[in-house]
């Protein structure tokens, strides 16, 4: 148990320097870049095919992460920064689907989907649970004679 | 009439031929148990192989002499490329990345047609095989043809898409996904076949044991490694954005992965028939699915590279499969049902059970997500995007419970936990959270995702030390070994068990890398003028000077930048855009300083122009975010180890050689 101890320790050793390097120094630069990052991971790039404003390098979603930094410099909060940009756009634009209307259902869904795979095990489990405590069938004669033949002949048979 | 493309056109309906009879000869053979057909129906699948290597090799031919006169070719090659980008050409687009499909498969169809035991089920695996097959050429040869003639001979061509051959993962990534695509067909195969021979024991997976393995371990190798390509190319510093078709890759690996814990299930506790049955189908009918949404253009990618007529030929087989498959699954219902007993919720199959919940959960949430926009469109004609931050939100708390069953699954017994052991060992693995969850609050980390992650990384390696000390200790006791040398015996003697904590273990140090990488990155466009310098982290970012390079076919544009620290340069990186001839785009090409504990990774926001005396760079520190490429090969290397024949393999072969000739007798 005490080598089990070691084991750990070497590994918290080597795992929590790099964990304790993630908080870094950080600036005022890099919180607000991050928090640019962070906004734009949430916007639609409107001209790339599948990227967000965070991740694109396409030219509109520059000129769009200096929009995100200029109402983070007029103190926009982030929902207000979000909602000049959905008010633009529209809704398309969200990649975080608003939690309203019709959108409900793909918020909804992975949770009813979790829950009923969580019922549905529960109930077979409990179901197989019963026939594990259930007395065996009644052996019929012919089960009987198959069993004896078959430890008469050995287990290579 | 280019005389490559007739023998291309040619080649490619004979392995329509020859698939088209293993598929006919093949079932009537087994219908009819008519041994001459069914031996004449396997040699199908050789002739097939022969014929679509001689297809791959003619394309081959015409894209590396530049045989304009061939469609594909005049579509996606160019001269000026190198000789790899032209030979890794033949995946670039939609029919050649079919043609591809096929010749794996066939390579598949072919050695499982030597090598398969004479099981009653080989037959009419191997006719599934064939039907597979059939589609795989056929659509080629029929509907995205790809030898078509082209007239007048164009002088030129575009290239292959930019993304593409920036980058020489290309020669890499499609392969090995191809390779477990068309990998895990081969238990799809069997899994039919013993529903249509109503031999729904545990026999069809035995059979197919390490084709289950190997496509699954293509399949986990390929999502990686276009992770890395993805953080290579693509610019921002990321690996994984939840598009679409990272989706519906992740898809089948997601029900894959169920697959092989759950079949085990079945092997030990002859449980979950039908539930094994069920996943192995929805595995493969993914795969369509996926290819389908991709290719159609129904939702939109950045990495579907040319779209082509074969989304509703797609969704058609889809349907088809999906629908014989449940039909035949509905079919033999009573056989596969299950009747066994569950002695004890907390056990080895209790936690396989729960595990493959969260799994089918996730692949659920997934698919939604994916495909909502279609519904929402279709409902109200709405456009909505549905992206990353839902992705997140759905599938972490998931990926949580996934990683809790993975600690405490492997040490609980089959049947039932005695109280004592389970006791001790939750003990052990509770202290090792709480040291790993303390620890990295006490370094400064708050987010809760974050936390959770680093306790349940402690809680598994925990689990681990327990599973290895378990078998260790016991036999150190009762020999004279020492520590390596019991190690080395278990390893060697327990190859499959021992591979898949080799698995787990690479998957803790790809959370890790996850982990730090998602939530600590710090992002930061900087402008420098060249000749000066600007701080980033820590580091002082020369940019030293630009450059601009031309060769044959592309030319590069960027800066050269010193990264200094402590008054050392540590390192030189040059970030670029590229532009290959015949094609527009620019492709950003960014430049990165690995590292263990994090990579800095530069870009150029925008194009470095020859009057240009500044740079603006996208800086970004990514930590830990190497643990994932490294977790991924140590995933790799334990999966490869499992496939080791050992003595456990050659037991089960052995066992299974024996049951079948009791029963033939």
């Amino acid at each position: 148990m005490k080598r089990a101890v070691f084991g750990w320790l070497a590994i918290v050793l080597l795992a929590v320097p790099a964990a304790a390097w993630a908080q870094g120094d950080s600036g005022g630069v890099v919180e607000l870049e991050s928090r640019v990052f962070e906004l734009g991971r949430q916007l639609r790039c409107p001209t790339c095919t599948s990227e967000s404003v965070g991740d694109s390098s396409s030219a509109i979603s520059i000129e769009m992460r200096n929009e995100i930094r200029d109402q983070i410099a007029l103190g926009k909060s982030d929902d207000e920064i979000l909602a000049f940009f959905q008010e633009r756009y529209g809704d398309w634009v969200l990649l975080e689907p608003p939690r309203e209307g019709i959108h409900l259902f793909v918020w909804i869904l992975p949770v009813v989907g979790v829950v009923a795979g969580a019922a549905g095990l529960a109930l077979l489990m409990t179901r197989w649970l019963a026939k594990a405590r259930a007395p065996l069938d009644d052996v019929n004669d012919e089960d009987l004679a198959r069993v004896q033949a078959a430890m008469k002949s050995g287990p290579d048979a | 009439m280019s005389s490559l493309g007739t023998l291309g056109n040619t080649t490619l309906l004979l392995a329509l031929a020859f698939s088209l009879w293993g598929l006919i000869g093949g079932a009537v053979g087994a219908i009819r148990r008519d041994r001459r057909l069914i031996t004449s129906a396997r040699m199908a699948a050789s002739a097939t192989f022969l014929a679509m290597t001689a297809t791959v090799a003619v394309m081959e031919i015409a894209l590396l002499t530049d045989d304009f006169s061939v469609s594909y070719v005049a579509e996606t090659s160019r001269t000026t490329s190198p000789i790899w980008v032209k030979i890794v050409t033949l995946w670039a687009a939609l029919e050649g990345s079919l043609l591809l499909w096929g010749w794996l498969l066939s390579g598949y169809w072919a050695v499982l047609s030597w090598v398969a035991p004479n099981t009653p089920l080989k037959p009419w695996a191997l006719t599934v095989m064939a039907g597979v097959q059939t589609f795989f050429v056929g659509v080629p040869a029929i509907a995205a043809r790809p030898f078509n003639s082209v007239f007048p001979v164009p002088l030129e061509g575009p290239g292959p898409n930019p993304l593409l051959q920036n980058h020489w993962m290309m020669a890499v990534h499609p392969f090995l996904m191809y390779l477990g695509f068309v990998g895990l067909t081969v238990p799809f195969a069997y899994a039919i076949a013993a529903l249509i021979t109503n031999r729904p024991g545990t026999e069809w997976m035995l059979n197919t044991r390490r084709w289950t393995l190997i496509g699954w371990g293509f399949l986990t190798a390929a999502i990686i490694t276009g992770g890395w390509w993805s953080y290579e190319v693509l610019g921002w510093g990321g690996y994984w954005a939840w598009d679409p078709v990272e989706n519906v890759s992740f898809l089948p690996w997601l029900t894959a992965t169920a697959f092989i814990h759950s079949i085990q299930v079945q092997e030990r506790r002859r449980m979950l028939k039908a539930w094994n049955l069920l996943l192995i189908i929805l595995t493969f009918t993914l795969t369509l699915l996926g290819t389908f949404l991709t290719r159609s253009g129904v939702v939109s990618s950045v990495h579907s590279f040319g779209d082509g007529p074969v989304g509703p030929i797609f969704l058609g087989f889809f349907i088809v499969a999906f629908g014989l498959s449940m039909g035949l699954l509905a079919w033999r219902w009573d056989h596969v049902r299950d009747r066994s007993d569950l002695d004890h919720p907390v056990s080895r199959e209790g936690s396989f059970l729960a595990g493959n919940v969260l799994f089918l959960a996730m692949t659920f949430a997934v698919l939604l997500g994916t495909i909502f926009p279609l519904f929402v469109e279709a409902a109200t004609g709405d456009k909505v995007t549905v992206g990353a931050p839902f992705f997140d939100q759905a599938t972490l708390p998931l990926w949580m419970g996934i990683l809790f069953l993975m600690g405490i699954g492997p040490l609980l017994p089959w049947r039932r936990a005695p109280d004592q052991t389970l006791r001790g060992n939750l003990l052990w693995m509770a202290l090792g959270a709480v040291v790993f969850g303390v620890a990295s609050f006490a370094f400064g980390m708050r987010a809760i995702y974050p936390l959770i992650t680093m306790t349940l990384v402690g809680w598994n390696l925990a689990s681990l030390v327990l599973l290895v000390t378990g078998v260790v200790v016991p036999r150190l006791k009762i020999g004279q070994r020492g520590v390596a040398q019991v190690l080395r015996q278990y390893a060697f003697e327990n190859k499959r068990r021992f591979g898949s904590m080799v698995v787990h273990f690479g998957v803790l140090v790809m959370a890790v890398g996850i982990m730090g990488s998602s939530a600590y990155r710090v992002d930061e466009q900087i402008r420098i003028d060249i000749g000066s310098s600007a701080p980033f982290q820590g580091y002082i970012l020369h940019a030293r000077d630009k450059f601009m390079e031309q060769t044959p076919g592309r030319i590069s544009a960027g800066a050269v930048v010193d990264l200094e620290r402590d008054g050392q340069i540590v390192t030189t990186l040059r970030p670029r855009t590229n532009v290959f001839a015949g094609q527009e785009m620019t492709v950003p090409t960014p430049s990165v300083m690995y590292r263990p504990n994090y990579d800095i990774y530069l870009n150029v926001a925008s194009t470095v122009g020859p009057e240009q005396d500044f740079v603006v760079l996208r800086a970004v520190m990514s930590p830990l975010i190497t643990w994932i490429w490294i977790g991924g090969i140590i995933a790799a290397l334990g999966t490869a180890y499992a496939l080791v024949p050992g003595v456990q393999g050659a037991r089960a072969t052995r066992d299974l050689k024996r049951g079948l000739e009791a029963s033939q007798t």
